[in-house]
């Protein structure tokens, strides 16, 4: 008994010495930030077309700064997931100093988010001794501009057109190239390919949430860029859940999914459709797409450039554009082509020790070599307009790449915020409604998203455009 | 004092003899050793108790992952208690958990029993095998069974090869099904393992005596086996439970919550709030409704399962 009160009192010391070392542990103060270490964050597997591509873009552009500016290092943030994964791992590293990148590659929809918390820092004054900021074009500058002041630089921007498989088009007995100056002529070219081709689907138009607010910027977004009101936000800022150009667009949907169209909804509504679109024309399975730039891409065989590599091709088409063809999304009725377009910003971390070093990071990711070869690994056009023609950007994927910078004025910079993102959940609830039920009327689909949206925004937030 | 009372007190003295003087185990300091023996299990409650209280706390307040609640949190739980209340999408949520949960542990329960029962019945080869597939599907990761289920029911699929309808999208036209359906198949394993337990402790003498005496097989279901098995299959289901309140993954696999909102079960739409709108703190609050719900079940098993 005498032996047992010592090793009892002794365990009771030892547990209390292991709590506190746990405790102190857990209480360990992080290291303060470094004045010469920069931080960059930047996605491993949803911008670039491939993780090792990514991860060689960055390393690339990491021995660059620390060559170019001896005394820095710079410091990687690998960040892996999707769109909404990457928004929430930066979103909590921005809430700590100890823990906030300097730059990071961020959605273009975050900015604004982070303006509003006070965590982007202006960078004005900064941009000022650029030798590309003026060579942006004014829809691109206005998309990291808040109240007067620059928040950021855009790394790269997304736009979207029809894709089209050349051989079921041909077998539909539909001119080649193919050239639809309304949404009606694109119905009829879909309808003949389901006439002739009943295997493949005609059309692919996302609908669903699977692919969140990504999918409906490249998919019906772009019909109401080109419907009779062409704006999802008012000049209040207020979100439309009822308007003309909104019935015009489900009534388009409610054709396409009475006449069965459109791609099965569990393909559209699985969680990886937006890698589909490439897959499915390279196999003659889709006839019609309304899809990214960034399609092209992954046909191509060729190197990024700057000894980055290759990167493999999914799916590879030798001699992709003797066999997919690409051409603008027509407004409803003519007139010209649309788009949307949504990307990627470099902002700068309000905190940062030393904003001009990290603005130099930012300034030599936009600069020319950089740029085309971030635009090639990622599938954007090149911002600055001196370089939309480069043979670098151009012989990537020939005719394609050339064809969407061509496009970047036409397109439109669209809202992609948190409550963007309850509007498209709105508008993507309507148009999975209609495809799963031909039946619902574009009034019902107007109830259903109209419900949803003023059921989560608020009423205050929404407006009905008569 | 009497020779009895005498004898005893001496018998106490004679076994506290090797006890030194003055140190006694009934005494309060050895309860305040009790206590420290315990402190493991306080650390386990706190890691579960502090979490959830900042969840509740959380739920009251303006907290948003991104913008201006990011930097400002305020307590407030006008803002989103109130907007639970107006909510037509959480009311929906809840009784599509109900619905989800209930089918799901009621069909695993069945299915369980099903399997045991036969089991018991084939051979030691039969039993073996079909035992091991069910248990191999209870043991698959979330995600394997998501996909499975994916690739079985959707457009194209073995569901639609199977009933010669191609292009039919069961996964579509009837998501809550197929969820159901899934969580049934990755649970029943588990179900099977506890009831065949439970079926090995029904006494075969009082089984035979039964049969001699013309009971029917039903009836011997009702009054012999069940009765018996029911203290297993409160505890199976209650576990089961709790696994399918908290099924996210099949779920967000399958359906991501719709088509519409028709599968948009509490984890789902919770993740939504906090993930996708950057609502933290009413995605909190929707988790914490979970987690009512959670307890609430458990009250009501444990009640069910209290000898009578």
């Amino acid at each position: 008994m005498i032996g047992l009160k010592h090793h009892f009192r002794g365990a009771i010391v030892v547990s209390l010495a292991a709590l506190a070392g746990v405790l102190s542990g857990c209480g360990a103060a992080s290291p303060a930030g470094n004045a010469k270490v920069i931080t960059f964050a930047y996605s491993t597997n949803y911008v670039f077309d491939s993780t090792p591509l990514a991860n060689a873009y960055a390393k690339f552009i990491k021995e660059q700064y620390q060559k170019q500016y001896p005394g820095y290092t710079v410091k990687l943030i690998p960040i892996g997931g999707a769109n909404n994964q990457i928004v929430t791992a930066l979103s909590l590293m921005y809430r700590s100093p100890s823990t906030a990148p300097d730059v990071a590659e961020i959605p273009t929809g975050m900015l604004g988010e982070l303006v509003a918390s006070n965590q982007a820092l202006p960078i004005d004054k900064y941009l000022a001794g650029s030798s590309w900021w003026a060579h942006f074009p004014a829809s691109i500058k206005k998309e990291t501009t808040f109240n007067g002041h620059v928040y950021g630089a855009n790394e790269g921007m997304n736009d979207a057109a029809l894709w089209y498989n050349k051989a079921l088009l041909r077998k539909a007995g539909i001119a080649l190239p193919w050239h639809p100056t309304s949404w009606a002529a694109v119905l009829s070219a879909a309808e003949a390919i389901a006439r002739t081709s009943p295997s493949a689907y005609p059309l692919w138009l996302f609908a669903g949430n699977a692919s969140e607010i990504v999918g409906s910027l490249l998919g019906g977004v772009n019909l109401i860029l080109g419907s009779s009101t062409p704006y999802i936000q008012n000049p209040a800022g207020k979100f439309v859940v009822d308007s003309p150009g909104l019935r015009q667009v489900f009534s388009f949907y409610k054709t396409v999914a009475e006449k069965h169209l459109d791609a099965p909804l569990s393909l559209l509504t699985n969680p990886d459709a937006l890698t589909f679109p490439e897959s499915l024309l390279a196999k003659n399975k889709v006839g019609i797409e309304i899809a990214g730039n960034y399609v092209g891409d992954e046909f191509a065989s060729g190197t990024v450039g700057s000894g980055l590599g290759g990167f493999t091709c999914s799916p590879c088409i030798p001699d992709a554009p003797q066999k997919i063809g690409v051409t603008p999304i027509p407004k409803m009725t003519g007139g010209g082509a649309v788009s949307t377009l949504s990307g990627w910003d470099l902002p700068v971390y309000a905190g940062a020790k030393d904003p001009k070093a990290a603005f130099n990071l930012i300034n030599l990711i936009e600069s020319k070599q950089n740029m085309l070869v971030g635009d090639n690994a990622a599938g954007w056009p090149p911002n600055d307009t001196r370089y939309v023609s480069a043979p670098l950007y151009d012989n990537f994927a020939p005719v394609f790449n050339q064809f969407f910078a061509q496009l970047l004025p036409d397109s439109t910079v669209v809202p992609a915020t948190p409550d963007a993102n309850v509007w498209s959940t709105g508008f993507n609830n309507a148009t999975e409604a209609m495809l799963q039920n031909p039946s619902t009327s574009v009034s019902a689909a107007i109830g259903i998203m109209q419900q949803y949206v003023t059921g989560q925004l608020g009423s205050s937030k929404t407006v009905v455009i008569p | 004092m009497s020779d009895t009372a005498e004898a005893l007190v001496t018998a106490a003295r004679v076994e506290r003899e090797d006890v030194p003087a003055g140190r006694r185990w009934d005494r309060r300091w050895a309860e305040w050793a009790g206590l420290g023996l315990l402190s493991p299990a306080v650390v386990v409650l706190l890691l579960f108790l502090i979490p959830v209280g900042l969840a509740v706390y959380f739920g009251l307040t303006n907290l948003t992952l991104i913008g201006p609640g990011a930097n400002s949190l305020a307590f407030d739980p006008h803002i989103n208690l109130s907007r639970a209340l107006h909510d037509s999408v959480l009311r929906t949520s809840i009784i599509l958990t109900l619905v989800f949960v209930v089918a799901g542990v009621a069909g695993a329960d069945v299915l369980g029993l099903a399997l045991a029962v036969c089991i018991r019945r084939a051979s030691t080869a039969m039993s073996a095998v079909v035992g091991a597939i069910a248990l191999l599907a209870f043991m698959l990761p979330p995600v394997t069974v998501g996909m499975t289920w994916y690739a079985f029911a959707s457009a194209g699929g073995t569901l639609s090869s199977l009933l010669h309808q191609p292009h039919s999208d069961y996964l579509t036209s009837n998501a809550m099904t197929i969820l159901v359906a899934a969580n049934v198949w990755s649970l029943a394993g588990f179900a099977m393992l506890t009831c065949s337990a439970a079926l090995r402790n029904v006494p075969e003498d009082m089984i035979e005596a039964a049969q001699l005496d013309g009971v029917t097989p039903w009836q011997r279901a009702r009054h012999l086996y069940l009765p018996s098995l029911k203290p297993t299959l409160v505890v199976t289901s209650l576990i089961l439970t709790l696994l399918s309140l908290g099924n996210f993954t099949l779920v967000y696999l399958l359906t991501a919550g719709g088509p519409g909102n028709a599968t948009n079960i509490l984890p789902m739409y919770s993740y939504q709030q906090a993930f996708q709108f950057n609502n933290l703190g009413y995605g909190a609050l929707i988790g914490d409704v979970t987690v009512l719900l959670a307890a609430l079940v458990a009250v009501a098993f444990i009640r069910a399962s209290r000898v009578r």
